[in-house]
């Protein structure tokens, strides 16, 4: 798409607040009437834009919805629905609080809900330049000077950027309403490899300074964006060139840079900590959780002291809100200090589950579309670096011998017990200094055995990201989180070869 | 532009099918509603729709499609607790396909009629100015797009199930209350999901091209674990005719999966003779459709290349014995998206023939070049048998696994097709041609085409349930499914040698 009017032009306009606000009310009038004893809904009018680049088409999306969860004779059902009509609102709400009847038949009482305070008020995300006030024009132009091929090496690098913009209300009939505004930016940017030489596996390394998160379209413009991809292109190709080895396999000393700590938090720690999982309520999709039962899993030492670990809806991550999607105010969430278990991920349909004494903190919920339930999915987690800790440099530095990983994937089994670090480029390390890369081997791993291993934590110059997705709910679905992380130095990780060879 | 479109705007098309939608929506609100009620657009309003979109776009290579999908799911979990969903989404896309390179979709879900004509009125102001790259060519005839876009004949697709709408229109409390009496006798902690679904998909652009699709599908998955959290079995089914479901019995296997679990040991990590079982199977093969992509440009697969930078067709690359192909117009499993997002009609398309790689996938614009014919990377998958039944598999074995299910699983490797996961849900020692004893689960890595080329017996195929897992693949695009249902995996148990277990798995 080519030109220089701005995207929203192309698309309708945002519905005002006021109107999500009166739909929302007429949406909980509706399921009080029907026979509701409690009523929460969640209506969003959203769009997405992906300018188009080579290979890959551009997307520009508009959509509207609500999603109404109804509490019916004790029973919980979910209705949602696109249609906006009075006659639809009404037909919604109907089907919602019927369903529920016909699961009082069936089914024993819902969890009661938690008790949160009544809440209303207004919240938009701080942003300096709308991405759909650009033109398509605009954006293809900045997103390509991003964009350039080194031919030098085979080396290229691959610029998108996808942007959300969506209003949401969030009402209940306890008297709750919420509005928030915010725009959210979703960058791919990688400096990749392939060639004969890699017979044919494409390396890549994230530019890390494109980083997902709430925030406008100022955040891609600017001279230091160049800057930074320049030199994250620089070590790239020195990465690269170094000559290449089948690495041993056996028990070595492992530095991670954030991005591969990141992934191995995400693929562990992040489901293990739902709820939803310890108590079984996703058994029969993503899993359970290695934590065991509630009783188990608070306090569990999980990690080695240092290792501290947040939800964080801070104003400028990605997932940032003001309020969850069940109206409680979203606060930063220690879930793991020095270690251990503090907390985990509750909504107010499972809180009493996890403890009737001493209750979970809230504020985590969150629908990925408002089609969905609310289910314990918050945006972003933060591992908080050491305050002593050095850059990821320095953790190489003190590698006698041993390996340093630069980008990885993580898989784990359906409890997060346990699984395999498949690194992105991986380094032999003698004497604090790179010798050469190595291919074919994986990291595998018992999670708290691994994580207990950890004898040093970066600083804040080695922090990185990755985006890790968590699925389950209902409807069910995926959810993409933001979790950041420092290096780390691992002791005694045990590394296996590749081979397939029998 | 807004003259035009009220006085030509066929109000009372849109008017009456936003009515007629309406007065279908919401089937699981009552029991009273009469059952022949169709969830999703008819292929007449489809049409009707479209046309009165296309009406308002001037550039032949602008197109519209239509989806509608209609799913209702219930949830059980902890035995008892029960929540319902269901979400009806109509979805209007409007792709421009100029040129190679310059492809923009504008997309909106239907809130109301008004959404509808805002939708129109921009996919007529995307069609001016011209959208094009500045050095493209105007209208050229040569371009593959015409090719592709123009008309084409389409074989009959009939994977609509009556069965299914029936059930869709009606609670199922009767089958809730059978299986939370089963779960409650087993005194085991069980969760299950039943999941129906109605969908319909429209293609068409001006230059002629026009492909249509329905289908409906429905799955049952149950999960069992005691009540130490040391034991775990799960069964499920899958047809596209709720009518073939047998709820109950997927129950009874789950919680008889989980009692035979009971008191696993372990077992050291190596290379077995393994027998995987369907589900297990059919975890392997839904992921290897990206190993069949031949776009120029794509990433290197085990299938489309090799030392002298050639494909590998011709060449066998599994036992003779393993045949897989995907047949959209199978009414009993068909494939999903029914046709690819161009439309083109590619028809039944057989992968590997006989151990022989026949054919990869190819976008219009390569197959046109080939001479082939285009084909989008499979989603469903189908794949010959045998006759010899996992009894006969496990009497044949002196030391092996038998793997029931597996989690987990991502192509970690794609020229090696090397893959990993782990087992899940039933995982046995086979010890002198019997059951020796479950086993904890194991991690494993390795290739689905270089196990099938070490295929020691092979059984009869039969549609794998999958419940709600994550497809979306490491390599490549994302999985354009998304979510449920997966297209349908048909595939038969397997004995093969060597099947390589890397590590224990901490996990139940």
């Amino acid at each position: 798409m080519r030109s220089s009017r701005p995207v929203e032009s192309f698309a309708p306009p945002l519905l005002d607040p006021d109107t999500l606000r009166r739909l929302s009310r007429d949406i909980l009038d509706a399921a009080t009437r029907a026979g509701a004893s409690f009523a929460d809904v969640r209506v969003s009018d959203k769009r997405f834009y992906s300018p188009a680049r080579v290979g890959f088409p551009g997307w520009l999306e508009f959509r509207t919805g609500y999603g109404l969860r109804v509490r019916v004779d004790g029973r919980d059902a979910f209705v949602a629905s696109a249609d906006v009509t009075p006659e639809g609102i009404v037909r919604t709400a109907t089907a919602a609080v019927a369903i529920g009847r016909q699961l009082a038949n069936v089914a024993g009482p819902s969890a009661p809900l938690a008790r949160v305070p009544v809440v209303t008020g207004e919240w938009n995300a701080a942003v300096d330049i709308d991405p759909f006030t650009v033109s398509p024009d605009e954006h293809v132009f900045v997103m390509s000077g991003y964009t350039t091929r080194r031919r030098h090496r085979g080396v290229m690098t691959s610029v998108a950027f996808q942007w959300e913009s969506e209003t949401r209300v969030m009402a209940s009939t306890e008297g709750t309403s919420t509005t928030q505004r915010w725009t959210r930016f979703l960058p791919f940017a990688i400096i990749d490899y392939a060639h004969w030489r890699t017979r044919g596996h494409m390396l890549s390394l994230r530019v890390a300074p494109f980083q997902p998160g709430t925030a406008g379209y100022e955040t891609v413009l600017g001279p230091e964006r160049h800057e930074q991809l320049e030199a994250v292109v620089d070590e790239f190709n020195t990465l690269i060139s170094y000559p290449i080895a089948v690495a041993e396999v056996g028990r070595k000393d492992v530095v991670l840079d954030g991005r591969a700590h990141a992934a191995l938090l995400g693929a562990t720690m992040v489901p293990a900590l739902s709820a939803a999982r310890i108590l079984g309520e996703e058994q029969n999709s993503g899993g359970t959780s290695f934590l065991g039962s509630i009783d188990r899993a608070i306090g569990q030492q999980v990690g080695a002291n240092g290792l501290e670990m947040w939800v964080d809806h801070g104003n400028t991550l990605y997932g940032a809100m003001h309020w969850d999607d069940e109206g409680v105010a979203a606060a930063a969430v220690p879930l793991i200090r020095d270690g251990r278990v503090v907390n985990v991920l509750a909504t107010r349909t499972n809180a009493s589950a996890v403890s009737q004494t001493t209750p979970p903190p809230l504020g985590t919920a969150f629908s990925p579309d408002v089609m969905t339930m609310p289910a314990a999915r918050p945006g972003a987690f933060v591992v908080r670096p050491s305050a002593s800790g050095g850059s990821l440099a320095t953790l190489r530095e003190s590698l006698k011998n041993g390996y340093i990983v630069r980008n990885a994937w993580v898989g784990a089994d359906q409890q997060g017990a346990s699984g395999s670090l498949y690194p992105q480029l991986m380094f032999e390390v003698q004497k604090g200094a790179i010798v050469r890369r190595v291919v074919d081997v994986r990291l595998e791993f018992s999670t708290v055995k691994l994580l207990r291993s950890a004898s040093a934590f970066g600083g804040a110059s080695s922090m990185d990201w990755d985006t890790v997705s968590m699925s389950g709910g209902l409807p069910w679905s995926e959810t993409s989180h933001f979790v950041a992380a420092p290096a780390v130095y691992l002791r005694d990780a045990n590394i296996a070869s590749n081979s397939l060879h029998v | 532009m807004s003259n035009r479109l009220s006085n030509r705007h066929p109000s009372a098309v849109l008017d009456a099918f936003l009515a007629r939608r309406a007065d279908a929506a919401a089937p699981i609100s009552s029991a009273v509603l009469p059952s022949n009620r169709r969830p999703v657009v008819t292929r007449d309003e489809a049409l009707a729709l479209a046309k009165a979109v296309l009406g308002y776009v001037e550039r032949p290579t602008i197109g519209v499609q239509i989806n509608h999908r209609v799913i209702s799911t219930i949830r059980i979990v902890r035995n008892d607790q029960i929540t319902c969903a269901q979400t009806d989404e109509l979805t209007l896309n409007f792709p421009t396909e100029i040129g190679s390179e310059l492809n923009v979709t504008v997309a909106t879900n239907v809130r109301d009629a008004a959404m509808l004509r805002e939708a129109v009125r921009h996919a007529e102001m995307r069609a001016t100015p011209p959208i094009r790259k500045e050095d493209e060519e105007e209208d050229d005839d040569d371009d593959p797009i015409h090719f592709a876009l123009g008309p084409h004949t389409y074989l009959p697709v009939s994977l609509w199930h009556a069965g299914t709408q029936d059930a869709m229109a009606t609670f199922q409390g009767d089958v809730i209350v059978r299986i939370v009496a089963a779960m409650h006798q087993s005194q085991m902690q069980c969760a299950a999901t039943i999941a129906l679904m109605s969908r319909a998909a429209l293609r068409t652009y001006t230059l002629g091209m026009t492909a249509w699709g329905e289908d409906t599908d429905s799955e049952i998955t149950v999960t069992a674990r005691s009540a130490d959290g040391k034991a775990s079995g799960w069964s499920g089914q899958a047809a596209r005719d709720w009518n073939r479901i047998r709820p109950e019995r997927a129950v009874q296997d789950a919680i008889t999966m989980a009692r035979r679990t009971v008191g696993a040991m372990r077992v050291e990590p190596g290379r077995y003779t393994t027998i995987l079982g369907p589900a297990a199977l059919g975890g392997l093969i839904v992921k290897m459709g990206e190993l069949f992509n031949g776009r120029v440009g794509s990433p290197f697969t085990y299938m489309n290349v090799t030392n002298n930078h050639k494909t590998k067709i011709g060449q066998r690359v599994m036992d003779e014995r393993v045949t897989m192909r995907t047949d959209p117009a199978d009414p009993a499993y068909g494939e999903y998206p029914f046709f690819p997002d161009n439309g083109y009609p590619s028809g039944a398309a057989t992968w590997i023939e006989k151990g022989i790689l026949r054919t990869l996938a190819y976008d219009p614009g390569d197959a046109q070049d080939e001479g082939k014919i285009p084909l989008k990377t499979p989603g469903a998958m189908q794949m010959s048998g045998g006759t010899t039944t996992i009894e006969e598999m496990i009497a044949q074995c002196e030391r092996g696994i038998y793997v029931h299910r597996l989690s987990g699983v991502n192509l970690i490797d794609p020229p090696s097709a090397a893959m990993s996961g782990t087992t899940r849900d039933g995982c046995f020692l086979i010890k002198n041609g019997k059951i020796h004893s479950p086993i904890v689960n194991l991690h494993f890595y390795d290739s689905p085409v270089l196990a099938l080329n070490r295929l020691m017996a092979i059984g009869v195929p039969e549609r794998v349930a999958f419940g709600f897992i994550e497809l979306k693949p490491r390599y490549g695009a994302s999985d354009p499914m998304g979510s449920w249902p997966v297209p349908p995996i048909v595939v038969p148990p397997v004995m093969v040698r060597d099947f390589n277990f890397t590590a224990l798995a901490d996990a139940v």
